[in-house]
């Protein structure tokens, strides 16, 4: 983050652009969420490949940003963790995978972000 | 932070492996879409019961929700909302309207016209037409979601 008196940053950073979404696993947990109402901290701990202590890292992350909302229901007399999409997450996703598709393309940026 | 072109593309490969990942998960077996069918199926059934039985079916139609819900997310871990965003909202709607009309058709002919054989024969066309339609609304989001 650049303070006030900073000269202008010189990478062109495509618009959207979520540094927070650049790992991989919380970009498929927020598009997992983007296609369901709800998701289960396991199912997403198996989509992401991740072990419990990254998932939940990734989820409490993604829930700070505003991006998830995380609840905790009781199931078989055990509480787990589910996870659904905010419009500000669904927002950040869609703005991010344009941005992604525009370094693809080769607009916006030459290399580095 | 940095990313490069081949980052990006192995983001949005990591993006569409997860969603596959979900249509893979959410592929319903038959019961779960006769199960849809049945409750569509029972609503457009309702007019014929008296004012009481009506709202015992309603009372069901509800828990019957609740149930497959429940079902769902057990099952998978996870739950798509049939009235989701996306293409299959192309599916949806428009099965919608035809159970509304069904519906409808079926209140009237229960309830003004006295002639309920033609309920009867609108919940079966209810049947069948939701269990095809939920069908297709699934394979519409296996296709979204790249499968």
């Amino acid at each position: 983050m650049n303070s006030v008196s900073d000269p202008p940053a010189m990478t062109t950073e495509p618009t959207g652009f979520s540094p927070l979404l650049q790992a991989p696993a919380r970009l498929q947990i927020v598009a997992l969420l983007s296609h369901a109402q709800d998701a289960e901290f396991q199912r997403l701990k198996d989509v992401t490949g991740c072990s419990d202590s990254v998932t939940s890292k990734h989820l409490s992350a993604l829930a700070e940003a505003g991006l998830i909302r995380l609840r905790k229901a009781a199931q078989d007399g055990r509480s787990r963790t589910w996870a659904s999409l905010t419009r500000q997450g669904r927002a950040t996703l869609e703005a991010h995978v344009a941005a992604l598709r525009q370094i693809l393309s080769g607009g916006g940026l030459d290399g580095v972000v | 932070m940095s990313m490069t072109y081949e980052e990006a593309r192995a983001a949005l490969a990591a993006k569409t492996l997860a969603e596959q990942d979900l249509a893979r998960i959410a592929t319903c077996p038959p019961w779960r879409h006769a199960a849809f069918a049945v409750l569509e199926t029972a609503l457009v059934c309702s007019p014929l019961a008296p004012v009481g039985g009506r709202y015992a079916i309603l009372a069901a139609l509800f828990v019957g929700i609740i149930l497959i819900v429940r079902s769902d997310r057990r099952r998978l871990g996870v739950f798509v909302n049939g009235y989701r965003r996306g293409r299959t909202r192309m599916v949806v709607m428009p099965l919608l309207m035809v159970v509304i009309g069904l519906y409808v058709l079926s209140s009237l002919a229960a309830l003004e016209w006295h002639m309920p054989w033609i309920s009867v024969v609108c919940a079966a066309i209810t049947f069948p037409a939701c269990y095809f339609g939920s069908m297709i609304w699934q394979q519409v989001f296996r296709r979204e979601l790249g499968l």
